[in-house]
């Protein structure tokens, strides 16, 4: 899964918390007067401050279920409290209840047209959900309700690129990075949308620019690597691999990346050492497996393949590209009935290797 | 260390050296440097034998010179003149890859052993695969050879080029299994000449085994030539192969030479000597057993050498080799097509170049692709003797393709003959003598991987998984006529690609296979393409071409029939489908469903190839003719409930009016239609299968007609 949406959760919860800091220190004292009367003289009730404040207390205090208790209570007390509104919003967000927090979001748009932050809460929430197209739709709005702010159009980037409109998701990266000139996540985001579009060069010059920014982002030298690999030039891979490994050692997928790299290079004792070390990291990692037994399929090996196939189809038992292999590896072992087993499931699981072997001679002229 | 410890080391030292040396000495027979005298004239006692049988130049006579050179060798291996002679001997045997370690000792210890000794190393090396070396020999050969010589120089670079093609194929091996095949075919004593049915289920070789007919031992020491076969089960095991007895087999020798696709014509080889030998023909019977031999014609055999036969599928064409004066050189591939007025074999044809040379070309096999013709020769692009090649006939330009050679390592540079490939282009058999075998020639199978397969790697990159582009499937051509170099021939229906198509007929109670009658239609021609009886056990395998649409059905006296349709794609070439059928008696309250009733599209208009399913039914009726029957029609479920009911009934009442017009009591007939309403093939099923063609072959199966048996 994308990096970005770790990226994305991150940001949310630095927001919010800015957010609650900045106006839990909004207290005012008052007397006995009506809510409209003070509005009036642009005074505020202290009951209804009192609680505004314990809810963001509260929600401060990640205690999200006291938080839309006291929210409500000011909501019931002020039902045109736009802050309060927003922050239940927020606190719901916290208890993962998805349709009351965007209800509340958008009452706070309503009550606020210029609260692009409410917006963008609606996208994350709807991004999470995966509910792409209108995450685009809320992170757009908010957008054009703030057009100083690059996270709105860099995650209705994300949101296009999920949906696999990557032209769409470029044009929103260019926004993201039009505004703040260093958006190391918006230079990576963008060249992964150009990798989709074919336009690997340009992909290039973006997670160059993206670590240029950030050194430390290693999975934009992870992807600097992949994008290298797509040229075929598995030497420059393999060194940005190895870049991202030098920033992030416990980096599984780079591991397998570079052994893939290393792979396609022809050198498959480092592949191996690659493939295993993304194991030792992870051990549930099936890439890794069946990519070792793609280098013991090289090496002709192929017992130690049928194990490792094994071993990925037991952590992921739908593993297309592992029955493909395991399929190849006990051909060559002579258990033809085992091979076409293992194509036939391959076949099933959609590839089109495997339906050729299927009803190619080793499997139907027995 | 003590002085006697050190005089021992000393000595064990110079026992080691003088072993070492007398190995890269030449030690010749001579009496004053052996002690063992009487060893020494029983060795030169055996050198005279074999160079009696040497210099007298056969084949079957340096094999005998072998043996006592042998003898000879055990007393002292060092000489290089006996060395010489025992490695001349193995390369002209059938083990010549043993040649090698005499012929380098003989060089080493004594380059002036012969004056062709740089020719034999060559041969050796080459032999062995050791082609560079090979090539520097056969250049120092080449050096001593006289300018005007111009034959004996063009023959060592033809020898020379055989090494760079050995390279070149070496360096890319064909990808294949070769394993002896198991011992219930090969023995100690020499196997050869394999002949296999497309459906990889019959074998037939050559054997000179101590059971063979006569039980003669001709010069060569071993029995006289047997036809020899065997079956392989479903399981993949072969049966113990057995004298296939005296019907085919002679006190004289008697060869596999070709079999036709469907394993019931077998091609035999009889001859009194290699200069002149005919083809005959022999065809199993419905019993199982073999009729007599006869010569397969006087357009085929000559009073020259026919040596190897090949049927195409449709057995309407033979591919033959002969040695007749009006060949390219040596022997020929020639071609005769069936002459259905006369009966008999017409006039053969030549090849013509792009096969023939002026070497030998020999061991011809069409496969039942119907247009890939292997055979061995030593005048193409070989690595070293004869080589098997492939041709593939393209129907449109009526062109041979330049032949290929099949590649190292089915082709070594020895002799490489007599290769058959089944019809599903899986298997492959050949005969050879190697290392590790049951003993003289044996029998092995080779089995084809294909292109590799490439392992998929599972990318996890942030970006993309990435998938390898899958192979190129071959496509088919078309067309029905052949050109030979000029002369058309017609009436050779080498086109499409085949498929093969196999199964069993059993008694659906007793679930005994039973011989019966199977008859294919192709549909889309409506033409009959196969009318065969299947074998007493039931089984039975047809070659048909690929991207056709079949109508299988299936008859026999005292039962009711059973039909199944079959589509094809391209696709489909080269592979084999199982068909089997279950059939039932005629008993009251039995149905059989008719699966070749076909009506137009949405109509009920009947097509004339539903006559033959029809007219079997009829058939029946009238050795039962107190039969009552209901004809029921059924629907897929594509389109209206209603309208697929009243389809239904519509169609049943066609079938039956064509029943009445054959004869058959309006009274003997009911009629029912049940629409959608009986589906064998559930929807839901139907839906969960992969892919238009399956889905459309689950709606097909619900199109059928029910004959349902209401009174015997």
């Amino acid at each position: 899964m994308f990096k970005k949406l770790t990226c994305l959760t991150i940001l949310s919860v630095c927001v919010i918390s800015s957010y609650g800091q900045k106006d839990s220190t909004k207290t005012l004292g008052g007397g006995d007067v009506d809510q409209t009367t003070m509005d009036s003289l642009g005074l505020v009730n202290p009951e209804l401050q009192k609680k505004y404040n314990a809810g963001v207390k509260a929600f401060t205090a990640k205690s999200y279920m006291d938080a839309v208790q006291r929210f409500t209570e000011v909501i019931l007390m002020d039902e045109a409290h736009v802050d309060a509104y927003f922050y239940r919003g927020q606190a719901f967000k916290g208890l993962s209840k998805s349709s009351e927090a965007i209800a509340d979001f958008d009452k706070t748009i309503v009550l606020d047209p210029s609260r692009a932050e409410a917006a963008y809460f609606k996208g994350s929430i709807l991004l999470d959900d995966q509910d792409y197209e209108n995450a685009a739709k809320a992170f757009d709005k908010a957008s054009g309700m703030d057009k100083s702010s690059e996270k709105y159009p860099y995650y209705k980037g994300v949101s296009e690129f999920q949906m696999g409109m990557y032209e769409l998701a470029v044009k929103s990266f260019d926004e993201a990075v039009k505004r703040k000139s260093d958006y190391a996540y918006a230079y990576n985001d963008r060249g992964s949308a150009k990798m989709q579009t074919g336009d690997i060069d340009g992909a290039i010059a973006d997670y160059k620019n993206a670590v240029r920014h950030d050194d430390y982002l290693s999975f934009a030298y992870n992807n600097l690597g992949s994008a290298y690999k797509a040229k075929e030039d598995y030497k420059s891979a393999d060194k940005y691999y190895t870049e991202a490994l030098k920033r992030d050692t416990k980096y599984h997928v780079a591991y397998n990346n570079r052994g893939t790299a290393r792979y396609e290079a022809g050198k498959y004792k480092d592949a191996l050492s690659d493939y295993s070390r993304a194991i030792e990291i992870n051990p549930k990692y099936a890439f890794a497996y069946n990519n070792k037994a793609s280098v013991y399929i090289q090496m002709e090996n192929y017992k130690e393949a049928v194990k490792n196939c094994d071993k990925a189809l037991e952590i992921q038992p739908e593993f297309m590209e592992a029955f493909v292999n395991r399929g190849i590896a006990k051909e060559m072992l002579k258990d033809i009935d085992g091979a076409c087993a293992d194509w036939q499931d391959a076949f099933i699981l959609g590839s089109e290797n495997a339906e050729q072997y299927v009803n190619g001679p080793a499997c139907t002229g027995k | 260390m003590n002085k006697m410890i050190r005089n021992i080391l000393t000595l064990a030292f110079v026992a080691l050296y003088t072993i070492a040396i007398s190995q890269d000495k030449d030690i010749p027979f001579d009496k004053r440097l052996f002690e063992d005298k009487a060893g020494f004239t029983e060795a030169s006692k055996n050198i005279k034998k074999g160079d009696f049988e040497f210099f007298d130049g056969s084949s079957d006579n340096q094999a005998k010179a072998l043996e006592y050179y042998l003898k000879a060798n055990e007393f002292n291996p060092y000489s290089s003149m006996l060395n010489f002679k025992i490695g001349a001997c193995y390369l002209n045997s059938n083990q010549k890859f043993k040649s090698l370690k005499y012929i380098e000792f003989a060089e080493k210890v004594n380059p002036e052993v012969d004056e062709n000794i740089k020719f034999y190393l060559a041969q050796a090396k080459q032999l062995d695969g050791q082609f560079d070396e090979a090539i520097v020999n056969y250049r120092l050969f080449k050096d001593q050879i006289k300018r005007g010589d111009m034959v004996q120089r063009q023959f060592i670079n033809k020898k020379i080029e055989e090494c760079e093609t050995g390279k070149e194929l070496k360096a890319h091996p064909t990808r294949v299994w070769i394993d002896n095949l198991e011992d219930s075919i090969n023995t100690e004593f020499p196997e050869f000449s394999p002949v296999i049915s497309a459906d990889n289920r019959g074998l037939f070789f050559t054997g000179r085994r101590p059971d063979s007919e006569g039980g003669k031992i001709d010069k060569t020491g071993f029995h006289y030539e047997d036809v020899y076969y065997a079956e392989r089960g479903f399981g993949g095991t072969w049966s113990k192969s057995k004298n296939i007895g005296v019907t085919i087999n002679s006190d004289s020798h008697d060869a596999t030479v070709g079999l036709s696709p469907d394993g019931k014509s077998l091609l035999i080889y009889r001859g009194i000597n290699s200069k002149n030998g005919d083809i005959f023909i022999t065809r199993e019977k419905e019993d199982g057993n073999w009729e007599e031999p006869v010569s397969i014609g006087d357009n085929i055999n000559t009073e020259f050498h026919e040596s190897s036969a090949s049927l195409s599928f449709d057995e309407k064409t033979l591919f033959f080799v002969s040695d007749k004066p009006d060949g390219k050189g040596q022997h020929d591939i020639y071609m005769s097509n069936w002459d259905e007025e006369t009966q008999a074999w017409g006039e053969a044809m030549n090849l013509g170049d792009v096969i023939n040379t002026e070497y030998e070309e020999k061991g011809v096999f069409f496969h039942p692709d119907n247009r890939t013709l292997y055979f061995s020769s030593n005048g193409h692009k070989t690595m070293g003797g004869l080589d098997i090649f492939k041709s593939v006939y393209d129907a449109e330009s009526g062109d041979w393709s330049e032949p290929e050679n099949i590649g190292y390592p089915i082709n070594t540079p020895d002799d490489d003959v007599y290769f058959v490939v089944t019809g599903n282009e899986r298997y492959a058999y050949y005969s050879s003598y190697q290392d590790g075998g049951k003993g003289e020639k044996d029998i092995y199978i080779i089995t084809f991987l294909g292109d590799k397969k490439d392992a998929l790697l599972a990318d996890a990159g942030l970006l993309e998984m990435e998938y390898k582009q899958s192979e190129d499937v071959a496509s088919n051509n078309g067309g029905d006529i052949i050109n030979d170099g000029g002369d058309i021939v017609e009436n050779i229906n080498i086109a499409k690609k085949t498929l093969v198509v196999k199964g069993k007929v059993v008694d659906g109670k007793t679930k005994n296979g039973i011989a019966s009658n199977l008859k294919i239609i192709n549909t889309k021609t409506n033409k009959t393409v196969k009318e065969v009886v299947t074998n007493p056990d039931g089984t039975y395998s047809v070659i048909l071409p690929a991207g056709e649409d079949y109508a299988f059905t299936v008859s026999k006296d005292s039962y009711t029939i059973a039909s199944q349709n079959l589509k094809t794609t391209k696709k489909d070439a080269s592979t084999e489908k199982t068909l089997n059928f279950e059939l039932f008696p005629p008993v009251a309250g039995g149905e059989f469903t008719l699966r070749n009733i076909y009506f137009d599209f949405d109509k009920s208009n009947l097509r004339d190839l539903s006559v033959n399913e029809l007219d079997n039914l009829v058939s029946i009726m009238k050795s039962h003719p107190t039969m009552i029957i209901e004809l029921s029609g059924h629907t897929d479920s594509r389109g209206d409930e209603t309208y697929n009911q009243q389809l239904s009934e519509a169609r049943a009442n066609v079938a039956r009016e064509y029943l009445i017009k054959k004869g058959i009591d309006k009274n003997r007939i009911q009629t029912k239609g049940y629409g959608e309403s009986r589906l064998e093939v559930s929807n839901q099923e139907i839906s969960e299968m992969k892919g238009w063609n399956a889905k459309n072959a689950g709606h097909q199966k619900n199109r059928r007609t029910i004959v349902k048996v209401i009174r015997e």
